[in-house]
Parts: structure tokens; C-alpha cells; sequence
């Protein structure tokens, strides 16, 4: 019985056209009316949860509208957890896919961007590996090299220059609509407590993507060329060690 | 169900004086000045993280604070039973930051899975009863440790209650061994909505079992001519509330005691000089106490 109580409160909290469940009491205020205290904590807090985890979003989309959207999608798709740190993975797709804002189709991507911002500030901590860990290494060692990126690294690959939008909320400004569409590809990662995300050539992108994928440098080193084809290797590998990109390198033994 | 010896307040608190509830806005207060107060107290589902800064700063103040781990999403009142990786993650914090006070609360916030965000009221009825103490016996048995549950605020009731929340309370305080977090606002704040009285609820709670006390601020919410108090905890505790508290502390003895600020979050002074008003009415309390708090 309580699981049907349970069941049937649950569904008038996330859908206000469902009926009230039974054996509430209705004395001086209504059934309804007190029902609604939590109906409206429940929303209002979930609602909060995504403001907090996508504030460019919401600054881009206008607090309004934002609210509003993840209103719906809060109803629609209430946590799974109750650690709601982790809780939004699923609106970026979803605020994609979102019909009242099809006319700002690079809205999902900067929520997406923010997702990889959020998912590196609660990852795993590492310490990156310096560029000292390549001292002694002979030349002809660096092509068999994989390294792991840190646990926090995201790369996003996006259609909208989003780490361009993403300044440009967070400096305050209007985001231009509709915006210069132009692909744009992401670094996203947290090498000591905050957060950092660097926009990517397309050679490095390449790069880190087949690195990600446990390829050796020589054969990440193919995709960044065929990518990008002047792109500087030696500049690329220097700038993510200075950077604190990756979390362990590992020398494969010659054969 | 075997009946289990109500244990002694679970504390390892060294004395029952006053903290207050970490909020993200104070984190760098609290690392940098260490202002004076007995235990820090966090959301426990705050840190349920692999790692990150929030994380890290927790640890940093645990070298200098007592920790208290207060969790809202065990969801002991679910029928549905508890989410055995909820309970890992608590299982987990536990060992990284040893608390003081581990807390949770009466009522539930899951169903099918789907986690409600908020302390949604039980029917204080016998089946509502065995699926509480379920749930406490399978989160005291994971963890090793007794919880502290904290009775809620509510707006609403059921017809089919035939229990008090003080007997409820009682009986599972008899059955699990579980200890008590009295949050006195949420008392006063359910005695106005439902229109029973605080002093009569507090005389007839197993006061021994009272390990923790909160107390919060709560507002008004209109309803054409009738209000109800909302407990958001964005305010200083009201005058009536701390009458209350003397009397709790009166009935119970000297508690740890906290401040809880969750909405319009002021400076931190302001929690640290209400954790001091607590103080003043714990240490008249305390017999091992002679004259004055500093």
C-alpha cells in the first residue's frame, strides 16, 4: 500500500494533470494546496540544480526561458540519483532536441560544453604529467609513446564555435543570434581545482582524440597531419604537458 | 523484529555546543579565518563525487572541524527499499571523513527509481513503520554505525495515520536502535500546519535518544485566508522557536546543536553569532559547565 501511495504521490508531484493520491487530508487548506508546497519544492529545486550547472546556457537563453525549459525536462526526467551533482547529463541533448528553441540550435552545444565543465569538476583527481617526464627519453622513444589523458579531460566536437559563445556569455554579452556558425573543437579539463577549457586546431583535436583512444604518439601524430596538415607535433605535445593534459605516459618496451 | 537496546546519543563529539551548516558560500571563510564552532555540517549527497574541489576543501576543513554528515537522499521511507549505490557512495564518505554525526531523515524521496529532491511526508502507519526500520536496520548494518533521523517539517497529513510522529519516532528509535536528530524548527513549523502542540510533541519524544538538534528559520506562505509555515531555512531562528529549544534542551539535556542556513544565505557571521545564542543556552544546560561560554 505504501508503494502505491508512493507511486501515485510521485506522479501528482511531476505531472500536474495526474489525480491526487488518496487519504490526504483536507482540513482548513485543501488537499490540493498542501500537495502543491511540494510540488512546487520538488520543481523549483531541480530547476535550480540545472541553473547552477548550466549558468551560460540560462544566461544565453534568458533566465526566463531557461526556467521554464528545464521545468519541462525536470517533470519529464527526474533524477536517477540523489547526488545531484551528477544530475543534467541529459539536458544538453534534450535541450537540442527542444522545439520552442529550434530557431537556437547552438544552445544545446553550449549546454553540452557547460556538461563536460561540470563532469571535469567532480572527476577523479590526477597529478598531470610534467614535461620532465620526457627528459632522457631518447628521440626515436616518442613515437611509441600512448599517454592517458587526465580523468577530468572532455573533448567536445561541436558545429557552433561554443568555447567562442561560451566567453562571450560568461564576459556578459549578447550572444549574437544567430550566431557565426563554424565548427569549433574543445579541450575541457581540471589539472589541479579549477576547471579549464581551451579551444582546439584541428591537428590537435585529431591528436588528442586518437591519444583518448590509446593510439601511440606516431599514429595519433598521422590523424593530427591528416587533419591539419601543418600542424607542429613537437609544439602540440610541448603544450599539453606544460598544460597538464595528461595523467600518465607510458613507455612502450622496443621490441 | 527483534527489539534492539536504544543506544546512548551516538556522538563523538567531545562536548554538546553549536556549529553551523557548511554552505559553499563560506568555504573560504571557514579555510582561511577558522572561525571558532564545534562541528561543520554538510549535505552528504554534496560530496558524493570522485574527486574535485569541493571534495578536497571538505578534507582540508576536516583537519581542523568535527564533521557531520547530514544526507537527504537515503530516502529511508521508500517502500521501494534503499539504492544500494546511494548507500555505497554514503559507506564511502564515512571512511574518507570519519564524522562526528552521521544524519538522515524521516521520509522519503524516491520512487521507481526517480529521486524527488525533497523530504516527502510517510503515513505514520504500522506498514510505514516496518519499511523505515527495514530501510535503518539495512543502512546501520552497511554503514556500522547508528544514524540519527531527523523528523521533518510537513504540510500535509494522511487519513490513514493511526500513529503520532512522536510514537513513530519512539518505536523506531526501540526497534533499530537509531538515535534522534530533533530539528526543533521542523516541530514548531508542523505543529502550526497541522495544528498539534510542540511542548506535548517534544515531552513525548524517547528524549535519550536525541543525539543532535537543528535549528533553521522558516517563513510564511499565504493561502486566501489560511498560511502555513514553510521551512526554507533562509532566515534567523524566530523568537518561539528558540522558546522551544530551551525546552528541548531542558528535556534532553546539553546536544550538539546547529544552525542551518539553506536560502538567502547570509555572511558567515551571521550563522557563527546564532551558533553562539545556542552555546549560551547549551552551557546554562551543561552541569559540567561553571558560568560562562567564552
Amino acid at each position: 500500500m505504501l508503494r502505491e501511495l508512493q507511486r501515485g504521490f510521485a506522479q501528482a508531484l511531476l505531472d500536474t494533470g495526474a489525480p491526487l493520491p488518496l487519504g490526504l487530508v483536507s482540513d482548513r487548506l485543501s488537499a490540493a494546496d498542501r500537495i502543491g508546497v511540494y510540488r512546487n519544492n520538488v520543481v523549483a529545486s531541480l530547476v535550480d540544480v540545472l541553473a547552477a550547472a548550466f549558468p551560460m546556457t540560462m544566461h544565453a537563453a534568458g533566465a526566463e526561458n531557461f526556467r521554464f525549459a528545464a521545468s519541462l525536462f525536470v517533470r519529464a526526467h527526474p533524477p536517477r540519483q540523489a547526488r545531484l551533482l551528477a544530475y543534467g547529463a541529459e539536458f544538453p541533448a534534450w535541450l537540442g532536441r527542444f522545439r520552442p528553441a529550434q530557431d537556437r540550435p547552438w544552445l544545446g552545444e553550449l549546454a553540452r560544453l557547460e556538461w563536460a565543465r561540470n563532469e571535469a569538476l567532480f572527476a577523479a583527481d590526477a597529478e598531470p604529467v610534467k614535461v620532465e617526464a620526457l627528459a632522457g627519453l631518447a628521440a626515436e622513444a616518442i613515437p611509441t609513446l600512448r599517454f592517458t589523458l587526465l580523468p577530468s579531460a572532455r573533448l567536445i566536437d561541436s558545429d557552433w564555435p561554443v568555447h567562442a559563445l561560451w566567453q562571450q556569455a560568461q564576459d556578459g554579452g549578447r550572444i549574437a543570434d544567430p550566431p557565426e556558425r563554424r565548427a569549433q573543437q574543445v579541450l575541457v579539463l581540471r589539472p589541479g581545482l579549477s576547471v579549464k577549457q581551451l579551444p582546439l586546431e584541428p591537428g590537435d583535436a585529431a591528436l588528442l582524440e586518437a591519444l583518448h583512444a590509446g593510439e601511440t604518439f606516431a599514429t595519433a601524430a598521422e590523424a593530427a597531419l591528416a587533419a591539419e596538415a601543418q600542424c607542429d607535433l613537437q609544439q602540440l605535445l610541448l603544450g599539453h604537458l606544460v598544460r597538464g593534459t595528461f595523467a600518465a605516459v607510458h613507455v612502450t618496451t622496443p621490441r | 523484529m527483534s527489539e534492539k537496546k536504544p543506544l546512548q546519543a551516538p556522538s563523538l563529539l567531545p562536548a554538546a555546543r553549536a556549529g553551523v551548516g557548511l554552505r559553499h558560500p563560506h568555504v573560504l571563510h571557514f579555510l582561511q579565518e577558522r572561525p571558532r564552532t564545534a562541528f561543520l555540517e554538510v549535505h552528504s549527497e554534496n560530496y558524493m563525487s570522485d574527486g574535485g574541489p569541493r571534495r578536497r576543501a571538505l578534507f582540508d576543513l576536516a583537519e581542523h572541524y568535527p564533521i557531520s554528515l547530514h544526507g537527504v537522499g537515503l530516502s529511508l521511507g521508500s517502500a521501494e527499499g534503499l539504492d544500494a549505490a546511494h548507500l555505497g557512495r554514503l559507506k564511502g564518505l564515512l571512511a574518507d571523513y570519519r564524522p562526528a554525526l552521521v544524519s538522515e531523515h524521516l521520509s522519503w524521496s524516491v520512487e521507481s527509481g526517480a529521486y524527488l529532491n525533497d523530504l516527502l511526508p510517510l503515513p505514520y502507519t504500522e506498514e510505514a513503520l516496518a519499511v523505515v526500520c527495514r530501510n535503518v536496520d539495512a543502512a546501520q548494518e552497511a554503514l556500522g554505525r547508528p544514524l540519527l533521523v531527523e523528523n521533518p517539517s510537513s504540510y500535509l497529513t494522511y487519513a490513514a495515520s493511526s500513529l503520532s510522529e512522536p510514537e513513530f519516532l519512539g518505536e523506531l528509535v526501540r526497534r533499530t536502535g537509531c538515535g534522534l536528530l530533533l530539528d526543533v524548527n521542523n516541530v514548531y513549523v508542523s505543529a502550526r500546519n497541522q495544528g498539534f502542540d510542540a511542548a506535548a510533541y517534544l515531552a513525548a519524544l524517547p528524549t535519550g535518544a536525541v543525539g543532535e538538534i537543528h535549528l533553521a528559520g522558516h517563513t510564511r506562505r499565504r493561502f486566501g485566508a489560511e498560511e502555513l509555515l514553510i521551512d526554507d531555512h533562509g532566515s534567523r531562528v524566530a523568537e518561539a522557536v528558540w522558546a522551544l529549544y530551551r525546552q528541548a534542551v531542558a528535556l534532553c539535556g546539553p546536544r550538539p546543536t546547529l544552525i542551518e542556513w539553506d536560502s538567502a544565505i547570509p555572511e558567515a557571521s551571521v550563522l557563527l553569532a546564532e551558533a553562539r545564542k545556542a552555546d549560551v543556552i547549551l552551557a546554562a544546560a551543561d552541569p559540567t559547565v561553571q558560568g560562562h561560554v567564552a
